[in-house]
């Protein structure tokens, strides 16, 4: 099931209701919602609701058996278990061709390969699924009734697309009743209706517009359309999948569910850090915790922290796929972040470890708090919020950074290797003829609208939103309803497919 | 976030409570408590003390928000109403798609009559003079699934088609097709295409006919750079990337040539409601001519068609007759003696029931191509792997594996696309001289 279709909203219209009816009755609300999360993974293809089942199960297990473990050497032997047959899962499905190639390619050896469907969300679901048994491992949290942590790994609203939340996030809201009287409707609304103009509307029209022409075809276009390309499909790819978390947001704070924002603003991130701070948030929060951390992180040392950033970012990468156009796009993204803090040190600016209120993760109720602007982002409420020196920095930041996420973009998008060659080649080498018919005032006017609309301080935004909130109910309801109308009828013909959905 | 290590370093004191083992109702409790609150990204506590303060004024009760969810809904559904009506003729032929298409067209006219259709109806014109048209149905290569596309703009009375601009050769039959929607969208009866006579070698609806050969060899020009070829394709959304690949490869491998394309999510021959190629292809023979025509449709044609005697079951032998029928109308409305046409075969499938499902749309359309000589079969089955199967990756002329098809078992990739194109170019370069 989709979220931008009919279908989906005949069954949210069922399941919202009776979910608050049984919010009295813990038992059968689990088992609603799982049975309800169940038919909507199963109506893609329900032979890989066993997959998630036996995921199910096979964690609670390991978490109830890590739990239990008497000394610490045996809880370290059946985490490495436990994170073994998930990453063995993950690999199955979704790896097997990746690993089989690569050691055929070694061994010179040339071993059966046989296609594998990819079931949708594996890859989050794992990771959750992961971050389940390292958190019990760590003492975090203890281990979850297998209801409890069925309905945590299958929820329907960040099932398919994330966000990752986390166990120590959910499970204490599937273990409480949702207070029926603290529903943040204004908020949902405006996730909602945001979320499905993203994803229906702006994502499709900039891939048709130009976006899939140019990537497709980098030597019929000129050097301008293919920069143009390639700067549409960093923000389709945002429209796209922040389009697609923030129904899912959305939808849960329906359900009176809370989950952490997946996106802030990315396109005005004024560095690579800042950048993986507002971009798929969930995700980069994840492999700091369970993997850029236990790696050391940034403490042992310049050259290891440099070593971890590149590790983390090209797995991180893989995470995407199986394709070395993956690994590349995290291999960029590592050198840059890496790159920076050489360039940080180089100046003589303090290489300090993240504070504590750097890695705090924007969530959902700090909407509704105090602004927890970065330290040198400017702060609009001050008297004096933009001093010339931190201006310029912060607009070449900005700048510098959305070329840099643009050009790793191009493996990403491109699909393989010499795709990625020949666009990139393309920008430097067709400058000489600029007529274009691709390049529309209305492809640019989109283009600067997503850019301008993120450029609103966090501050108004919120305001905005409490704004609305505060409107009669009924008229909130019509609101959304008159942005999920023009949405379908701005849609192209046919609902596009969502990009993150292979991930 | 930090880790467990971390806090205990800056508590010592937890590590001795950390080594007994904490109860999961001890861990939620710790969860919520203030002193962690840090800790833990999301609370209840947290949210609760937000509340206190400034939230409360901003969050409603559920009932409050079911009433807006509703309204929400009903807003949008009233709003879209002509969406709905599209969503329903593209459903499966049955009796769920007659109610459903009931129910859509008594809300479309109650809509209508208040004008609750014209926003949508202004946004829509206000689309067409942005719309490329034919480029406009883009999907992206990896993608899961078709999606469905609402149906056909077109103008019921759009869909009389025009005999072939100029049908030089006397021997060449003009084939009108005259293609009429349902009367009333509830009707499933589609599709009365009449054949006018106007010789012994007409195509007729009573099954396959010996169609002669069409033209003399000297009707196909010598292509030149000057002259390019003049190629359309169509099809479903796979002549997408097989478009791309042409444009491509064709001027690498020495065909110059000018390709124009139109590809529609989800169509094919056999739901003319939901998209009428022939009709279409009729248009772009009048208006652009072109010499060569590749098509690349059949994915979506293993469903239930309508017929003149009722609902043609798929797989029924009533489906098969049917099936000819309207390839048969297809190729030779493409008839001329300056065009081929280029019929490109589904590759095999990923999902076995889908790959079973398409070896009749295979096997009839090979069927008729051969007994018409303007019609080049393209295998594209037996290149994508024939009978051992479906094949994500394929060895190039090198031996490198190169990953040809798209992540969900059904679309070509890119490369695959490529690849694809360079036999058609082959067939296309055997055909034509080239300077």
């Amino acid at each position: 099931m989709l979220f931008p279709t009919l279908t989906f909203a005949a069954f949210f219209a069922v399941v919202l209701p009776v979910s608050w009816w049984l919010r009295a009755r813990p038992v059968r609300w689990k088992l609603f919602i799982l049975g309800a999360s169940y038919l909507f993974y199963g109506y893609w293809n329900w032979k890989f609701l066993f997959l998630l089942a036996a995921a199910t199960i096979a964690n609670e297990v390991f978490g109830v058996a890590i739990h239990r473990a008497a000394t610490s050497r045996s809880r370290h032997v059946l985490l490495a278990a436990a994170v073994a047959f998930n990453l063995g899962v993950l690999g199955v499905f979704k790896y097997y061709r990746f690993f089989i190639e690569s050691f055929n390619d070694l061994l010179g050896t040339d071993s059966a390969i046989s296609a594998i469907a990819l079931p949708i969300g594996i890859s989050f679901f794992t990771f959750q699924a992961l971050s389940y048994v390292i958190d019990i491992a760590r003492g975090n949290t203890g281990p979850a009734p297998l209801l409890d942590f069925a309905v945590y790994l299958a929820f329907f609203p960040q099932l398919v697309a994330g966000p990752i939340v986390r166990a120590t996030e959910f499970l204490p809201q599937v273990r409480t009743r949702r207070p029926p009287d603290r529903v943040a409707l204004g908020h949902a609304a405006v996730l909602i209706g945001q979320g499905v103009f993203k994803k229906v509307v702006i994502s499709s029209y900039l891939a048709s517009a130009i976006v899939d022409d140019t990537f497709a075809l980098p030597d019929q276009h000129s050097s301008l359309e293919v920069l143009v390309g390639v700067y549409a499909y960093a923000i389709q790819i945002y429209a796209d999948f922040s389009g697609y978390t923030d129904i899912a947001i959305g939808v849960a704070l329906l359900l009176g569910f809370r989950f952490p924002l997946n996106f802030d603003r990315p396109l005005t991130a004024t560095s690579l850090q800042d950048f993986w701070r507002r971009w798929h948030m969930t995700l980069s929060r994840w492999l700091r915790d369970y993997l850029y951390f236990p790696l050391g992180g940034n403490r042992k040392g310049r050259v290891a922290t440099y070593r971890n950033l590149l590790i983390v970012m090209v797995l991180g990468g893989l995470w995407h796929g199986a394709g070395a156009n993956f690994a590349v796009w995290g291999l960029i993204h590592g050198l840059g972040l890496a790159g920076e803090r050489l360039l940080a040190a180089a100046r003589g600016e303090h290489d300090r470890p993240l504070s504590e209120a750097d890695i705090r993760i924007q969530e959902i109720g700090a909407l509704h708090s105090g602004d927890r602007l970065a330290p040198w982002r400017p702060d609009p409420t001050s008297p004096t919020p933009f001093a010339p020196v931190q201006v310029r920095r912060l607009w070449l930041g900005r700048v510098l950074t959305f070329h840099f996420v643009c050009l790793a973009w191009i493996p990403f998008r491109a699909g393989n290797l010499p795709g990625a060659r020949d666009v990139f080649l393309r920008l430097f080498t067709g400058w000489t003829d600029l007529s274009t018919t691709a390049i529309t005032p209305m492809l640019l006017a989109v283009i600067a609208a997503m850019i301008a609309v993120q450029l609103v301080p966090r501050l108004y935004a919120r305001q905005a939103i409490a704004a609305f909130s505060r409107i009669p109910v009924a008229l909130q309801g019509a609101a959304a309803g008159l942005a999920l109308a023009a949405s379908v009828a701005l849609a192209p013909l046919g609902v596009q497919p969502f990009i993150y959905f292979q991930f | 976030m930090v880790t467990i290590e971390r806090l205990r370093r800056r508590n010592p004191g937890a590590k001795a409570e950390a080594t007994r083992p904490e109860s999961y109702e001890e861990s939620l409790k710790r969860a919520v408590s203030r002193k962690r609150r840090s800790t833990i990204a999301w609370t209840d506590e947290h949210f609760r003390r937000q509340r206190d303060d400034d939230l409360a004024p901003l969050l409603v009760t559920w009932r409050q928000a079911l009433v807006a969810v509703f309204v929400a809904l009903f807003v949008a559904l009233a709003l879209s109403t002509s969406r709905l009506v599209d969503i329903a003729t593209q459903m499966p032929l049955g009796d769920r798609r007659d109610v459903a298409l009931d129910v859509a067209t008594a809300l479309d006219d109650a809509a209508s009559a208040i004008g609750l259709d014209r926003p949508a109806a202004w946004i829509e014109e206000l689309r067409g003079g942005n719309d490329a048209g034919r480029t406009n149905d883009r999907i992206d290569s990896s993608i899961i699934g078709e999606s469905l596309l609402p149906a056909s703009t077109l103008d019921p009375a759009d869909l009389a088609i025009a005999p072939p601009a100029t049908p030089t050769d006397p021997n060449n039959p003009s084939v009108p097709v005259t293609t009429a929607l349902p009367s009333s969208v509830a009707d499933v009866t589609v599709e009365d295409e009449t054949v006018e006579e106007p010789g012994p070698e007409t195509v007729t609806e009573s099954g396959p006919t010996t169609v002669p050969p069409a033209e003399a060899e000297s009707a196909l020009r010598l292509v030149t750079e000057e002259q390019p070829l003049r190629i359309f394709v169509g099809g479903d959304s796979q002549a997408e990337f097989l478009n791309y690949g042409l444009i491509d490869r064709s001027g690498g491998l020495g065909l110059p040539s000018e390709v124009d394309a139109r590809w529609q999510i989800s169509t094919g021959l056999a739901r003319p409601d939901v998209f009428n190629w022939p009709a279409e292809l009729a248009a772009v023979i009048e208006a652009d001519d072109p010499e060569a025509v590749v098509l690349f449709l059949g994915a979506n044609d293993s469903q239930d068609m309508a017929t003149d005697a009722g609902v043609a079951k798929d797989g029924s032998p009533e489906w098969e007759a049917e099936y000819r029928r309207r390839l048969e109308i297809t190729m030779d409305l493409l008839r001329a003696p300056h065009r081929r046409v280029f019929w490109v075969a589904q590759p095999p499938m990923q999902d076995g029931e889908l790959n079973q499902d398409l070896q009749p749309v295979n096997a009839v359309a090979e069927s008729i191509a051969a007994e018409r000589d303007w019609v080049i079969w393209i295998d594209a089955y037996a290149q994508f792997g024939g009978d051992d199967g479906f094949s994500t990756y394929l060895p190039d002329a090198e031996g490198n594996e190169v990953k040809v098809r798209a992540g969900d078992g059904v679309h070509l990739s890119q490369d695959g696309a490529n690849w694809l194109a360079e036999s058609v170019i082959a067939a296309m370069l055997d055909t034509w001289p080239t300077s």
